[in-house]
């Protein structure tokens, strides 16, 4: 070329061409292909259906078809903006099954009625809807608080339906620009309208993406009840393409005004064998609950119920939904320690092959055993956010078994079965009996340095138990002492004698969760030994000194989605696992 | 500047149409990974050729890219590889969206209608008349040489050109180095000039 205009001329066509508003959206991309795939199917002669089966890589492995994940990725988005995968993570349907973007108008949901008319039921449902997209059409901000059961910490839509309800809270600012914010405990995302960052693992680790997005680190599934047009046209789209049950009850609603109440029956497509079944929101059957006011028209509430063989149970309630009010702006600001973990997209290594080329297996087996050689260069290949914690509690493991890993077709991550025997190391709890039943209760954790690792917070003081005598006779060391043993016969009713409720709900919700993972949750419980006591007069309570080790076992999350095409540690590998009473980071 | 071209694309073009050829058949007898690969290959400048035709209407082109994509899976097995694949599917979607004009009643738009000849011209002289880059049969004729590209191609000019993306993103969005990214796209810019010049017609 001659000239600098070509490559101008290239990009104004290209833009003109090719740029964001000439592609279709994922949601669409998404569901098309699956619409096909459907298509093929029924054109499919009858003998070649098992012979398309047999040769193609349409073969699956627990259930998975190989091609999903590639097939479901947008194209146009870097790695880790694929909102199809969450971090231990992973998303996929979301779009389809919630919406996304800021582009759908009120005007899609109407469209959809007229060219999808529902039966009559549903079609006064569908209208009750649309007319709440219309009526939140033109918003200039919206803030959403509510709670969610999860484990504090992991991602922003992992639920655990034997866990404790934690709040979770999300801004959202559309004009000038749009920017957002969402929070739960242990973790909060921010996009400020330049940039989107996470932070993260107790404020240590932070992610950055560097350009505005409408969502991510798995937020969106909340992000898009912000934007109810979509999520509304998108509720309505799948509800006639996917025969999702739709019904409409008109009651008074607390505040005693009349309102319209949308009840969707929404199923999953992962398969029931997925380990990603019902663990997160997309990927979970759930009944969702709209209460509109019939007034106004607008959302005023959602709540999402679980529905499992076992019966349902409620995994979020938004019960606050604040339109258009003034958000400070502070909120879009986020404090980062100053030593703070970034996380990275691992980099190409002269010799990336050799780890590109691994199974999920064998990276399982080199990174473990990097971190039992304390060989953190090369652990950093798989994790690039170790910090001295991790190194002090991992370093030294000693790899005792790794088990056949598990796939997903809603996630990259694949999960490695392991065992590791950890190094015997020392922790101390916070033991206090200043309180009105005046028995030994853990209020706090430390590490071997005797650094503070969490505060466990009593929020409704030690009752007065009917045996409280037997208890209250305990020292320090007795009460630590049976505590690790309810925890070892995971006797909750015993084990919320000496630790607060949430923590004896996050360490249940964990131990159901291993079971779906086919791993026996005692395994989780590492060996006790060596209780000392001390008293603390800075803490005006006592210290119980322990020794932890021995074999534990856990999945590690590990994917190579991204641009080197190495694996990846995602997740399965935080202390809080394993040195009960933290919580799980 | 032609010679080059010829070196550079022709024999790959082949190849391609073969390959292109056998993936279709393979879809055709019901392996669904085959048409994965197609449609992810095809889908979105499909899309784009389809958004173009109807002038912007996002609705319209969303469905009337469906309609195509799911006659052409009909018809799949009646594809003999005499064009690209590409250009087939849009000789398809060029008649889903007469059909579509005439459904709405209006009158049939010509989507043949080609640019005047100066255009390829005018890309390496100076600024493209924004009465040029806005006409839809441009749009339509660079949407179809898009579509034809290799994927890794069209994929780094997109990310690169059309959404601005450093190529330092593109590399990641390619998985590739710094370096292989570079060079993706310089051979992407002038397999995309080959194409116009394949493309007497277009002629830009």
């Amino acid at each position: 070329m001659k000239n600098q205009q070509p490559e101008e001329n290239l990009a104004r066509l290209l833009h003109a061409v090719m740029g964001k508003a000439a592609r279709p959206d994922l949601a669409a991309r998404q569901a098309t292909l699956k619409r096909l795939r459907s298509e093929l199917r029924a054109q499919r002669p009858p003998g070649a259906q098992a012979q398309a089966k047999a040769q193609g890589p349409l073969q699956e492995t627990n259930g998975a078809s190989a091609i999903e994940p590639a097939a479901d990725r947008d194209p146009w988005r870097k790695p880790e903006e694929q909102p199809r995968y969450r971090k231990e993570r992973l998303m996929s349907r979301l779009p389809v099954r919630w919406g996304l973007g800021l582009t759908a108008a009120t005007g899609v949901a109407l469209v959809l009625i007229a060219i999808f008319p529902m039966p009559a039921a549903g079609g006064k449902a569908a209208d009750v809807m649309a007319r709440g997209a219309r009526a939140a059409a033109k918003l200039t901000s919206i803030h959403l608080r509510g709670q969610v059961r999860t484990l504090p910490a992991d991602n922003f839509s992992m639920i655990a339906p034997d866990g404790h309800f934690y709040p979770i809270e999300l801004w959202k600012q559309f004009e000038p620009e749009v920017k957002w914010r969402i929070e739960k405990p242990g973790r909060v995302a921010v996009m400020d309208g330049q940039s989107t960052v996470m932070l993260m693992d107790r404020g240590t680790t932070a992610v950055k993406l560097p350009r505005p997005t409408t969502g991510a680190f798995d937020t969106e599934w909340l992000d898009s009840i912000a934007n109810l047009s979509t999520a509304i046209a998108n509720e309505l789209k799948n509800a006639r393409a996917q025969g999702w049950k739709l019904s409409l009850d008109e009651q008074n609603g607390p505040d005693g005004r009349p309102k319209s109440i949308v009840t969707i029956f929404a199923k999953s497509d992962v398969p029931d064998n997925d380990y990603c079944k019902n663990a997160f929101v997309e990927d979970a059957d759930t009944r969702r609950v709209y209460r509109f006011d019939s007034q106004s028209e607008l959302l005023e509430a959602v709540q999402l119920y679980l529905r499992r063989p076992s019966g349902e149970v409620q995994v979020f309630d938004l019960d606050r939904i604040d339109y258009n009010q003034p958000i400070d702006p502070r909120v879009w600001g986020l404090e980062l320690p100053a030593d703070v973990s970034w996380l990275k997209d691992p980099a190409m290594l002269p010799d990336n092959a050799k780890y590109a080329l691994m199974t999920a297996k064998e990276a399982a087996r080199v990174f473990f055993e990097a971190c039992g050689r304390n060989d953190w260069e090369e652990a950093a290949k798989f994790l690039s956010s170790l910090n001295d914690s991790f190194k002090r509690f991992f370093g030294g493991l000693r790899l005792v078994t790794l088990g056949k890993p598990l796939t997903s077709r809603a996630s990259a991550s694949a999960l490695v079965p392991y065992g590791v025997e950890l190094r015997p190391q020392d922790f101390y709890l916070r033991v206090s009996n200043a309180n009105s039943a005046r028995r030994y209760v853990i209020t706090g954790v430390y590490d071997e340095r005797l650094k503070l690792a969490e505060d466990l917070t009593w929020t409704t003081p030690p009752a007065v138990l009917p045996n409280n005598d037997l208890y209250a006779r305990m020292s320090p060391v007795e009460a630590v002492k049976r505590l690790f043993d309810a925890q070892l016969r995971q006797d909750w009713a015993e084990l919320r004698n000496f630790a607060p409720d949430y923590v004896v709900d996050d360490y249940k919700a964990l131990s159901v969760l291993l079971k779906q993972r086919r791993i026996d949750p005692h395994k989780l419980v590492p060996s006790h030994d060596s209780f000392e006591a001390t008293w603390s007069p800075e803490q005006s309570a006592w210290l119980v000194k322990y020794r932890q080790s021995g074999l534990v076992q856990f999945n590690l999350a590990i994917r190579k989605d991204n641009p080197a095409g190495r694996w990846q540690v995602d997740g399965g590998i935080g202390r809080g696992y394993f040195a009960f009473p933290l919580r799980p980071d | 500047m032609s010679t080059v071209v010829q070196d550079v694309e022709a024999p790959k073009m082949d190849q391609q149409t073969r390959d292109e050829l056998a993936l279709a058949e393979r879809a055709a007898r019901g392996e669904e990974e085959a048409l994965t690969l197609l449609y992810e290959a095809h889908a979105d400048p499909l899309f784009a050729f389809v958004y173009h035709a109807v002038d912007g209407a996002r609705q319209d082109a969303e469905e009337i890219w469906q309609d195509t994509l799911s006659a052409a899976l009909r018809a799949l097995s009646t594809y003999r590889g005499q064009s690209r694949l590409f250009s087939w599917l849009c000789s398809i979607a060029r008649h889903k969206v007469a059909d579509h004009f005439r459904r709405r009643g209006r009158e049939r738009q010509n989507l043949f209608l080609l640019p005047p000849e100066e255009l390829r011209n005018l890309m390496d002289s100076g600024p493209l008349p924004d009465d040029v880059l806005n006409q839809r049969a441009t749009r339509l004729s660079v949407a179809e040489i898009l579509g034809e590209l290799p994927t890794d191609y069209r994929n780094a000019l997109v990310a690169r050109y059309a959404d601005g993306r450093s190529v330092e993103e593109v590399a990641q969005l390619l998985a590739k180095s710094y370096k292989a990214a570079e060079s993706t796209l310089s051979r992407a810019k002038e397999a995309f000039r080959a194409a116009l010049l394949r493309h007497p017609e277009m002629n830009i």
